[in-house]
């Protein structure tokens, strides 16, 4: 990833977690593989969304159960107890399509890039063994209470 | 007079903080359609009377500026109000949307003033709460 898609992705993150989820997130510096920063923030919700144009790959957001119910609460306005698997999943997708969505149109003024539709992660592929495959263009990020992360990873450059 | 809203979006969880938005906004709303892709907010669109319409672009089946095209094609939908509210906000993205027809654009993350403000200057209603009026880069007119 280079320099300025890197400030261009913390930078997104951390404007949609403030403006949308009332999250105020700060950037981890410590270089920890995934399954050491989650170590015992276990089960994940996943969600990845390819790109394509002058370059080509995709960006990821993982997030703790528990964060992701805090975030719907927070977006959709409602109770912590009040609130389902499915707007869990819909939420992290969501929030997602707007990092990446921000992060391209600060880097990619011309619109060349094309973003797709945020798809899950599978369960299984988020497990304490699964998760070394999303080690690469990671970028660890501490919320108030827990940790999550997000990554770009590009496939082909123009 | 109570105008009828249209929100299309893939996402429900957004679908249901713009219309939260609207609600505590103090707008007269008479009814909120929503449809998960342009595809349903034509199906929608061709039986039931809307004012504004908010939509995404980046859905699946029918995207937010096909949408518009097929709108602006069709002579009882054209004069309807079609706001963008995306994460896409490159020049040629909004150019293309200008040329289509899109009354307005606002990118997300956005705050809620932003699609207060916007309602406000389309539909030309007066809010009740009036507090908030910060302004915001996020919205813009074509």
């Amino acid at each position: 990833m280079s320099v300025e898609m890197m400030k261009a992705m913390r930078q997104a993150i951390s404007d949609v977690m403030n403006k949308m989820f009332f999250l105020p997130v700060q950037v981890n510096e410590k270089g920890l593989a995934l399954r050491e920063w989650f170590s015992n923030k276990l089960p994940l919700v996943g969600a990845t969304i390819n790109f394509t144009g002058s370059s080509s790959g995709y960006s990821y957001l993982l997030i703790p159960a528990g964060v992701a119910r805090e975030m719907t609460a927070n977006f959709l306005g409602i109770a912590e107890k009040g609130i389902d698997v499915k707007q869990e999943r819909d939420t992290v997708k969501e929030a997602l399509n707007m990092i990446t969505g921000h992060m391209l149109s600060q880097f990619d003024r011309k619109g060349d890039l094309r973003i797709g539709i945020p798809q899950l992660i599978n369960e299984s592929d988020l497990s304490a063994g699964q998760l070394d495959g999303f080690n690469k263009g990671a970028i660890l990020i501490e919320t108030e209470h827990s940790h999550i992360a997000a990554g770009i990873v590009i496939k082909k450059t123009g | 007079m109570a105008f009828n809203v249209l929100i299309v979006d893939d996402s429900s969880s957004m679908r249901a903080v713009i219309k939260r938005i609207i609600k505590v906004s103090g707008f007269n709303v008479g009814e909120y359609f929503e449809a998960g892709d342009g595809r349903e907010a034509l199906e929608l669109l061709s039986n039931k009377w809307v004012d504004i319409v908010l939509s995404d672009i980046n859905m699946p089946n029918m995207n937010g500026l096909e949408l518009i095209a097929e709108m602006k094609k069709n002579e009882l939908l054209s004069s309807i109000p079609v706001v963008m509210v995306t994460t896409e906000g490159s020049e040629k993205i909004v150019e293309e949307s200008i040329r289509l027809g899109a009354s307005k654009y606002i990118k997300k993350p956005f705050f809620p003033e932003d699609i207060k403000n916007m309602l406000r200057s389309l539909m030309g209603e007066e809010v009740r709460d009036v507090s908030g009026d910060d302004e915001s880069d996020a919205a813009g007119d074509f």
